[in-house]
Order: structure tokens, then sequence, then C-alpha cells
């Protein structure tokens, strides 16, 4: 790869005046972008700022955007992914592109598979994917002929970026590659990257976590609502300036409590029990209370949600809201009864994405909005613009399809879905994940905002600062059991959170 | 600012809006311009094409298909590709309806209507409920229903206007409609059979075949439950995506069944009518017609994928197939190089269908 080394600093890559136009929206609009050979340059933005959509022009993927691309100051025609490609342009995906079942060799050759005659030619294979995994350092570690479905998640994403570099790109893009590593991944991978930029790679950096744009990018470009906001070194600008020019206004008082009065029970939870995941777990949710449920991945809160919710049996236990013991694995009953479940997969489970955003905020209440077996959706018309309103859902189109809003505004649709049914128990699984920062802030008011009116929210949450702020009172799990619980009058902060949902027991109000 | 490239539409912004409404509406009326063209070829065909007992003709002899396909429509939008039981569900409401004819036409529709629902929850209980593979289930349920049949009547066919002693030692109720009143054989039977094959031969104003009136009151009917009822709507979150669905408080699984109930409840009375029409009742009396109501549902722009679609694109689906047929007749193509022509028809609608299944696989991505 030392051959491709071209010198520091040259600008590889310069998109001049690029826009590009989607049905209703123009995603991308008149923007000057340039990396730099040897840099790792940031893109930021909240979702739907138009990030990816000006990576995938790069990649190829659209035939019809205007205005000019120069790869080392030849303007070229990107209009179709062999073109990208061709041009020097390595994409790497936050959805990896893997065939599971194929060993680690057969990916990483994919359609350039060395043959002897007809047959596969198994040593060539295995030789040339170790020199491939040289790049990334895995090529004494990882056998060429695992197959990839027994790969951990960030080798899988090192294996993706050996995959890229054979091809000897000039500029490589990474969209989130950090989003499902742990953190000393996420510096084995930053190593990685400083590593590759020496050699003379420009490196196009999606992100949005603020302090890894810190950690490892040298130039940072902003984009909001299609447009270039800026582009500065990163040494120059602080993270407020950062989430300022993102959102467009001053990070101020991002998590604002008021206190509130607390009522009576409302759900009552007793030795609920999902054989290999909820272990005897206990607890009382009261009127207008926000529960924070804490615990590391695999702890058994979403699996706790679920059971709650209706979707998955409860092996033993009752689960009562005010007062009546109800038939769980039964979600129909469970709404009906004001028990809502806001799934943590938003485009599997929560929204139908090839229908509107109306559809999907009413197929919850659809025997709600009917009068005996006929429907009529007009009765629930002027709920739908109230949420519309409230969530700030944009754009305003009703019968748009869901798949055509950005993640924040289906993550709001989503709410807006659970929303409708009037729930007097709603359960938020990972409510922000993937969400910009101003869908994010406008969640985290509605959840206040209905909490004080009265509806309980049990917050499942892996994002430290939203379930510190929000909760009232924090149940932490670990390993399937209920370990202990947070009093907000005892205070608790993120590090005690943390080190509660890692066993420490010393930290609780309340420990079982 | 607007910047837009004039290399694909060659219009600004609102155009490429409008472009893609067209696609949408070339989508859902395709089938309508496509009766349109034929119009055409029609008027050159023959100068009686365009006469109402054309016209006339054509919908009468896709009556039974959209009684079928109205009900097959259920389940292609609740996503479950197609309901390969229909030809043998006509079949055995056929006979089943020819023996309680004995007990008047009222008792005979409703028997065969009834088998066709139990059949149907059977369906829909094994799909919905225990998630087998909709086509290999009812695949396998037309074979037991066929073998059914003509293991019970021993491989004959029954007439509606014969019965002799061995007759009632067959079948699925005769034997014991004979076990119970041995006064049975005195039944005046022709002229219940006359009531009964006149079923296929009554008009309303002397040229409006009762078989029409019945195929469009079950069409607008299955329009009504599909577009304005609740259940209608779940359907649709349901087909759209099961998952989803299920995780929106909505019982799937009888949502799927009640789809494949329609389904069998609609085949069972065009199988009383296809009966009718034959005059016999026989195992084969359905062949065919679970891929033809398949073809005019997608020709109706509905998807395989599931949740798009209507009711009233499904009647310009069945309306189309019935066209072709006949223009093909009016220029003399014979009845085996039709078949031939439906089955291209076939492949061609099928492949168009999934070239846009696989677009949403990539609009979901």
């Amino acid at each position: 790869m030392s051959d491709t080394v071209t010198e520091l600093g040259r600008v590889v890559l310069e998109m001049r005046g690029v826009s590009k136009q989607f049905p209703g929206t123009l995603a991308v609009d008149n923007v000057n972008f340039q990396v730099k050979a040897g840099e790792v340059h940031a893109l930021m933005g909240e979702n739907g700022a138009g990030k990816s959509t000006l990576m995938k022009m790069l990649a190829g993927l659209f035939s019809d955007y205007t205005g000019e691309i120069l790869i080392d100051g030849e303007p070229v025609k990107l209009t179709s992914p062999m073109l990208a490609k061709q041009a020097g342009v390595a994409m790497i995906y936050q959805e990896l592109s893997i065939a599971y079942n194929r060993s680690v060799q057969e990916n990483v050759f994919a359609g350039q598979i060395p043959t002897r005659g007809k047959v596969i030619d198994k040593r060539a294979l295995r030789d040339m994917t170790v020199d491939v995994l040289r790049h990334v350092k895995l090529d004494g570690k990882v056998d060429p002929a695992t197959p990839m479905k027994n790969i951990s998640q960030h080798e899988s994403q090192l294996i993706e970026i050996a995959k890229a570099l054979k091809d000897n790109p000039k500029i490589l893009v990474m969209d989130e590659p950090t989003s499902a590593l742990s953190t000393e991944e996420v510096e084995t991978m930053f190593a990685l990257m400083r590593e590759v930029k020496s050699k003379g790679y420009a490196i196009v950096y999606i992100s949005h976590h603020l302090q890894e744009v810190f950690d490892i990018a040298d130039r940072v470009t902003v984009l909001r609502d299609g447009k270039l906001i800026d582009t500065c070194d990163v040494k120059d600008v602080s993270k407020e300036d950062l989430v300022e020019m993102m959102v467009g206004q001053k990070m101020s008082d991002f998590y604002k409590r008021t206190d509130k009065s607390v009522g009576d029970v409302v759900l009552e939870v007793e030795g609920l029990t999902h054989y290999g995941f909820v272990h005897n777990v206990s607890f009382q949710l009261n009127k207008g209370e926000i529960l924070g449920l804490a615990g590391l991945a695999g702890a058994g809160r979403s699996e706790l949600g679920r059971v709650i919710g209706g979707i998955d049996r409860m092996d033993a236990g009752v689960c009562r809201i005010g007062g009546t013991a109800l038939k769980t694995k039964d979600m129909c009953n469970m709404v009906r009864h004001g028990v809502a479940y806001l799934t943590e997969n938003r485009k599997t489970e929560g929204l139908n994405l090839r229908l509107t955003a109306r559809e999907n905020i009413f197929s919850a209440i659809i025997p709600k909005l009917s009068k005996g077996p006929v429907y009529f959706p007009r009765s629930g018309e002027a709920a739908l613009d109230g949420l519309y309103e409230s969530l700030n859902i944009v754009p305003r189109d009703k019968n748009l399809t869901a798949s055509n809003f950005s993640g924040g505004n289906q993550q709001k649709v989503l709410l807006a879905k659970w929303m409708a049914t009037k729930p007097k128990v709603l359960i938020l699984d990972e409510p922000t994940r993937g969400v910009d920062v101003g869908a994010k802030k406008l969640i985290h008011e509605t959840i206040e905002r209905l909490a004080s009116e009265g509806i309980s929210v049990l917050l499942i949450s892996s994002d430290l600062p939203e379930i510190v702020s929000l909760s009232d009172r924090i149940i932490v799990m670990m390993q399937g059991h209920l370990i202990g619980e947070m009093h907000k009058e005892d205070g608790f902060d993120e590090s005690k959170v943390l080190l509660a949902a890692n066993g420490e027991r010393s930290v609780f109000s309340v420990a079982y | 600012m607007l910047h837009i490239n004039a290399v694909d539409s060659g219009a600004n912004a609102p155009a490429s809006i409008k472009k893609s409404s067209f696609s949408t509406i070339a989508n859902r009326f395709g089938v309508f311009l496509m009766i349109g063209a034929l119009f055409i070829v029609g008027a050159f065909a023959s100068p009686q094409f365009f006469s109402a007992s054309n016209f006339l003709n054509i919908l009468s002899a896709v009556s039974i298909l959209g009684m079928v396909a109205a009900g097959v429509a259920f389940v292609i939008y609740c996503g479950k590709y197609g309901d390969m039981s229909v030809p043998m569900v006509m079949a055995i409401s056929g006979v089943i309806s020819v023996e309680l004819m004995r007990y008047g036409l009222v008792p005979a529709i409703c028997g065969a209507v009834a088998t066709g629902a139990v059949i149907g929850c059977v369906n829909g209980v094994v799909i919905g409920k225990l998630k087998v593979n909709a086509i290999i289930w009812t695949l396998a349920m037309n074979f037991i229903l066929e073998g059914l049949v003509r293991w019970s009547y021993k491989g004959e066919q029954i007439y509606p206007d014969m019965a002799t002693e061995s007759t009632y030692q067959t079948g699925f109720l005769l034997p014991l409609m004979h076990s119970l009143d041995s006064h049975i054989m005195e039944i005046d039977l022709v002229k219940r059979a006359e009531a009964f094959n006149g079923l296929a031969q009554t008009y309303f104003f002397g040229r409006i075949p009762l078989m029409l009136v019945v195929m469009v009151c079950v069409m607008a009917a299955c329009y009504f439950v599909m577009s304005k009822t609740a259940y209608g709507n779940q359907l649709k979150v349901v087909g759209s995506s099961y998952d989803v669905g299920n995780m929106s408080g909505i019982r799937a699984t009888s949502v799927v069944m009640g789809a494949f109930m329609v389904s069998s409840i609609c085949a069972s009375l065009a199988g009383v009518f296809i009966t009718s029409i034959n005059k016999v009742g026989a195992f084969y009396v359905g062949q065919g017609y679970d891929f033809q109501a398949v073809t005019a549902i997608i020709l109706g722009g509905m998807s395989l994928a599931g949740g798009r679609g209507s009711i009233i694109g499904v009647f310009g689906g069945v309306f189309l197939m019935g066209l072709i047929s006949n223009i093909l007749t009016l220029f003399g193509v014979g009845t085996f190089t039709q078949k031939m022509i439906s089955g291209a028809i076939f492949i061609v609608v099928v492949a168009v269908n999934a070239r846009s299944l696989r677009k949403l696989g990539r609009d979901d991505a």
C-alpha cells in the first residue's frame, strides 16, 4: 500500500457546488467540500443534514447530482459505484456488507476469487487474504477460512477496512465505524486510522460522537439542512461551537428538570421471570414518574420491557396495572390496558417503512378509530395534527412514506404512534438511539411533558446523561436480576450509574 | 436555490415530484391504461367488439375468476403470495353443494360456503399461528383435498340430476343423508337439478347474468372490507410488515387467518357457480384458477410484497384477463395458444413485480 503515498496536504477530493434533489427535498444544497491527502476529515451534522447523501454521491449512487467533483484535480463524473471505485473512492458503511455464512477470504475477495482453471485456487486465495489482512494487523489473528459469522463486530469492521484498502483507494469514507465498538476497540480503530492517513490516504469520517471527532479528526465540516455551514480545523473549535453549528442554536440546559409530584402506583411487577433473561424482578412504577432502567448490554433490560409490553412471554410472576393483574404475552390486551412499548429496533419492529406516516401513527389505534367494524381515519386527524405539532415532525407531510423521513423524524413518528394510544405506562427502549441532537432534545422534552401529564415512563437507555437527567428514580439490572435502586434525593450521576450497572452495590439507595 | 440536473427527467423540481406521482399512478392504474390500449386493438379486431353484448360476454366469462381473485387478493395483500388450495376448495364446495341440493338451493350454497370457511380456517390456523410457508401448505392442502374428493367418490363425478342406490354409498354427506332419511330416493331430483343448474343461467333484465351480479357484489364487499374497515387496515399494516404489525398491538395471527378464510369463502362461492355451469361436481372444476387469480391480482397493481394495491385494481386485472382472451378469440387464436399466452403473461407480470420488489428492498434499507 505504500505505493499510493500522495504528497501530504494536497487536495485529493474537491466537490464544487454539488446538489442533490429528492422528491420534496433538496438533500444537498450547493455544497463545497475539500479533503486533503493525509487528513481525517470529520463530516458532522444532525440526521437529515445531508451527510449520507453527500457521501452516497461520492460513492456513485446517484446519476442525477449537479455540480462538479474533482479527484486529484481531474473532473470526474461519479454516476455509478463502478466509476467511483475506479476514481479511488472506497466506502465503509455503517451497516457492513457481509455474507455471514461465507468465510473471511470469500468476503474479502467477493467477485474476484482467484481460480486455477474452473476451480477455486484456495491457497492463492488464502495467501492474498493474509496479505490484505496485514493492512489492519489481523494477519496472525484471523484465519481466512473462518466463517464471517464467527468474527466479532470489531474484527469485521477491520476486515471491511482491509477490503477497502486492497483496491488502493485515494479516499476512504467511514460512516459511523465506531457505533458498535467498545472503548478499547475504538482506540485500536483510531490507531489504525492514524497509520492509514500517515500513508497519504484521505479519510472522511462521519460520526455523531463529538469526543471522537476531537480525538481523531484534523478538520471538520458541518452540514445543516443540506447546506454547508463551515469547514474548520478541529483545534480551533470547541464542542459547544460544533453543537451550535449543527443545531443552529446555543446548547443550553440540555437536560432541565422541574420538580414535580409523583402519584400512586400504576404498574406493579412482582417476581417477573422470563427464563434465561429476566429472573424474579419486582418493582413499582408510580403515576407521573420517570423510572430509569439501567444496566449493561445483555443485562435483560429490553427483555424486561418486552415482557411487560406483552411481546415476550412471562414464565412466572404478576404484572398489575392499576391493581388488576393482566394476561401478558398479548400485546393487544396490554395496549388496551394502557401499556405502550416503544421498541429499540425502529426499522424492523417499530415503523412500517413502506407505509405513510399517518398509517404508521394510526397503526396501533385502528380499533379506537373505528365504529363497529368500520374504520374512520378522519376521526384521528385532529390528534394527528397535534402530535405533528408537538413533536415538530419534519416534513409536515402526513402522506410521506416513513422511509423518506430522516432517522430523527422516524423516531418522532414512532413516538407519536405510541403517544396516540394515550398510554398510562410508556416503556421507552433506547428512545434516542441514532437520533440527531435536535430530535434528541425534543424527545427528552416530550418525555418530561408526558410525565408531568401523569403518564408513567419506564426509560431503558444506555445513554448515561439521558437516563441520569430524566429519571426520578433508577433501577439497575445485572445478568437478569434487579440489583438495586437509586433515588434522586440521594443524588446520582453518570459515574454512579455506571458503577451500579457494573455491580457496585455501595452506590444504591436500596440494594436488593 | 434549486440545483437540478437535466440528465434524468429534463425538468425542474416540481416536475420531478410529479414524475414520482406519475409512476405511482402508473402502478396503481396501469391496468386501466392497458385496458384502454386493448380497446383500441379490439376495435381493429372486430366491428362487434364495441357492443354491449360483447362486453357482457367478457364480464360473464371472468365472473368466476373475479370471485376467486377478490378472495385471493386478501392473501396477497397480507403478504402471503397466494392460496394454492383454491382449485380444490372450489371443487369440494361444488360437490358439497350438489349433495345438499336435495334440501334446496339455500342449504346447498350455505353448505358450500361453510365448507370453504372451515378449510380457510384450517389454512389460517396453520399459516397464521404455526407460521408454515403459505405456498407449501396450501399446495399440500390442495393435494389432500383432491385425494379426499376422488377417494370419497371412488373416482366418479357427481351429476345433480342423477342418483342411484350406489350414488348414496359415496360422497361426503350422501351416505349420512341416506341413513337418516330412507325416503331420500323419492326426492324429485330432476326438478332440484334444474334449479341448481339454472343458477348459471339466471339473467336479470334478460341479459345480465346472476353470476356477474354476484361477482360484482363480492368485489364490492371485498373492497369495503379491505379499504373501509378496521380489519382491512390492520391487514395492510400486517401485510406490509408482519413484525411491525405484531408489535403494534394487532393480533397478526388472527389477521392472517382472516385473510385465508376470505379467500376460501370466495373460492367456495365460485365453486358453486362453476359446478352449476358444468352441471357436474368433480375434482377438476377449479383447475388453473389459482394462478389465473394471482395473475389478475398482480396485473391489477397489487404487490406480492403485501399491503399495496386495491380491489378496484383487482377488478381491472380480472377484466383485463377477460379482454385479452376475448380479443384473442376475435383474432381466431385457439384455446391452446391462449393458454400459452396467459402463461407468458403470468411470467412477465411476476418478473416485473419481482423487479419492483427488489426496488422496495432498497427503499427499506
